[in-house]
């Protein structure tokens, strides 16, 4: 007869020799001892049943991070970042047994508010052959009331795939689909090439409904300030309405006493002109020189006006045109005044006459400049483009005269 | 015949430690059970603690009686991942021990219902894990084996490439 005792194994031992029969089916009676407490069990039937979750420590094991009850190793998670918990995940049975737990799922689920849960919920998934859930929630994210009702209806479906625990977590899944939906479309490059791409990355992953309340804010800003524009666009437009009734209403009056002005000053220089150059000598070939200037004149004057008829809505721009012409025109009988002084005052024919002839030249430019200005920004026809070589005939020719011919006039 | 305003504690290894009473009350299992016995000369039995780790407790509690703590205002419960960089220094030395004593004294704590305790245990762990850079350093480091055939660890490692690409 073999006897063999037991004491001193661990009950999962214990387990293992009695199960395996191996002394029934040696054939010889066997005495085995036995814990007195394994003995009362096995009395009462309950030694074969399911062990308990957790594993009884004998006193000789020094306790390890495994045995610790699993309350406490989900309060340990609780510091853990996901990517740590995915190495606890993959140490050994125990926490992978542990962690495949919906407690668990729904503590981090509430946890870790980060891209890495839809991985962890992928992964949850794969353990339990889940994916088609994942893949119906992915499709049904904006319809999650439709859904939720369907399930409330139908909470078992006929591929069984959903539990009541995914049921239960699924607002908490849809909204960790949705960031990832959101997150998904704007990955375009993988953050863990780059640090600082990660970093601007994970910066990006905000909630979805945070993103979607900007959104919201801004369109809304949008079309408030698309209200503004459109109100003060009306406001302008309603004004310049205004402004316009007023110019077409008064555009005679308007145009004639600017006219008017402007023919005033005319011919108060040109009476001051002739007055200077009746004075001369009427050898003196300064005659010569103020005929083609009053022609400048009063050509440019004449297509201002013609402007001023056609294009009333240059006015500005007219108006100083006018200013720098009658300026022109007020400072030409400075010259002839300048030139005056030479006979009254006996100085030398060059001290007075190059400085004078080389303000007519700046005065012919200004004139000519300002006229070709007023060209370039009105629309230009044939009868601008006209007065414009006119003038450029009148004014450069007899310039280029008097310059090389003059001076042996006067000799 | 304990001192007035003392009690005694009796681990599970029968030793004995007479403890102020208020720093025993900042254990809330002792707290309930001072207030269910009548007898204030009662020794109360901490059966799930041994007296080593009973000591270290008591320790703990009598040192942050007399130098509380400020409460850490900037915590917020509702972080998604808790801090574990905000252990004071003394509790850190408290907690440099053997991992099967800080095992047994988050046990301890757990059963005392010491809540300060068995944050600063759990950060001390969540601090250890956190320093390992693969499944294998943790394997090495809290001395767990790995149970899994080839196949399956091969299947884990594919299931888990998201944690292991992260760096």
């Amino acid at each position: 007869m073999e006897q063999i005792n037991l004491i001193g194994l661990t009950e999962e031992e214990i387990k293992q020799e009695l199960q395996v029969n191996k002394y029934e089916k040696s054939g010889r009676s066997t005495i085995v001892i036995l814990p007195t407490n394994i003995f009362e069990n096995l009395q009462k039937g309950s030694f074969l049943e399911p062990p308990p979750l957790t594993k009884t420590r004998t006193k000789k094991e020094s306790l390890k991070l495994v045995d610790l009850p699993p309350e406490i190793l989900l309060k340990i998670c609780e510091y853990l970042p996901l990517q740590k918990l995915g190495f606890l995940l993959m140490t050994c049975q125990t926490f992978q047994e542990l962690f495949d737990n919906d407690l668990f799922w729904n503590i981090i689920l509430q946890l870790h508010h980060d891209l890495f849960i839809w991985k962890s919920l992928r992964i949850r998934s794969t353990y339990e052959g889940k994916y088609q859930i994942i893949g119906e929630l992915n499709d049904s994210i904006l319809g999650q009331t439709t859904r939720r009702r369907r399930f409330v209806n139908k909470p078992k479906m006929n591929e069984g795939l959903i539990t009541e625990t995914l049921y239960y977590n699924l607002p908490i899944i849809q909204s960790f689909m949705q960031k990832y939906i959101f997150n998904r479309q704007k990955k375009l490059c993988k953050p863990q090439t780059n640090e600082r791409m990660r970093i601007e990355y994970l910066s990006t992953l905000r909630n979805p409904k945070e993103e979607l309340f900007e959104k919201y804010n801004s369109i809304k800003n949008a079309i408030k300030l698309k209200d503004l524009q459109e109100q003060l666009l009306q406001n302008c437009n309603d004004h310049l309405g205004k402004v316009e009734m007023f110019w077409k209403t008064n555009k005679k009056l308007f145009t004639f006493s600017i006219n008017l002005f402007w023919i005033a000053i005319f011919l108060f220089g040109l009476i001051l002109n002739l007055q200077v150059v009746g004075k001369m000598n009427s050898k003196h070939p300064y005659l010569i020189t103020l005929l083609p200037l009053i022609c400048v004149v009063g050509l440019n004057y004449c297509m201002i006006f013609l402007s001023l008829i056609i294009h009333h809505n240059k006015v500005a721009l007219i108006r100083s045109i006018y200013l720098i012409i009658g300026l022109s025109i007020l400072i030409s009988p400075v010259v002839s005044v300048l030139l005056k002084l030479e006979h009254f005052i006996s100085l030398s024919w060059g001290v007075t006459f190059i400085p004078c002839w080389l303000l007519y030249g700046l005065l012919i430019i200004i004139s000519f400049w300002t006229s070709f200005i007023g060209l370039w920004l009105s629309p230009i026809d044939k009868i601008f483009k006209l007065s414009f070589w006119i003038q450029f005939l009148l004014i450069v020719l007899p310039y280029i005269f008097l310059i090389f011919l003059s001076p042996p006039i006067i000799c | 015949m304990t001192e007035l305003g003392k009690i005694k504690l009796v681990s599970s290894d029968s030793q004995e430690f007479e403890v102020d009473r208020e720093v025993a009350a900042m254990s809330q299992t002792i707290k309930n059970l001072l207030e269910a016995i009548e007898d204030e000369n009662t020794a109360i039995p901490i059966e799930n603690v041994k007296g080593e780790i009973l000591e270290r407790v008591i320790h703990y509690c009598e040192h942050h009686y007399n130098h509380p703590s400020p409460k850490n205002l900037t915590e917020n419960e509702n972080e998604y991942e808790r801090r574990t960089d905000d252990i004071e220094p003394w509790d850190q030395t408290f907690c440099n021990v053997e991992q099967p004593i800080l095992f047994e004294l988050i046990l301890a704590a757990n059963y005392l219902d010491i809540k300060p305790l068995l944050d600063v245990c759990c950060k001390t762990v969540a601090n250890l894990i956190k320093e390992c850079r693969s499944p294998e350093e943790i394997r090495k480091r809290f001395k767990i084996k790995n149970d899994f055939t080839k196949e399956e660890e091969e299947e884990i490692r594919k299931e888990n490439a998201w944690c292991l690409d992260e760096k």
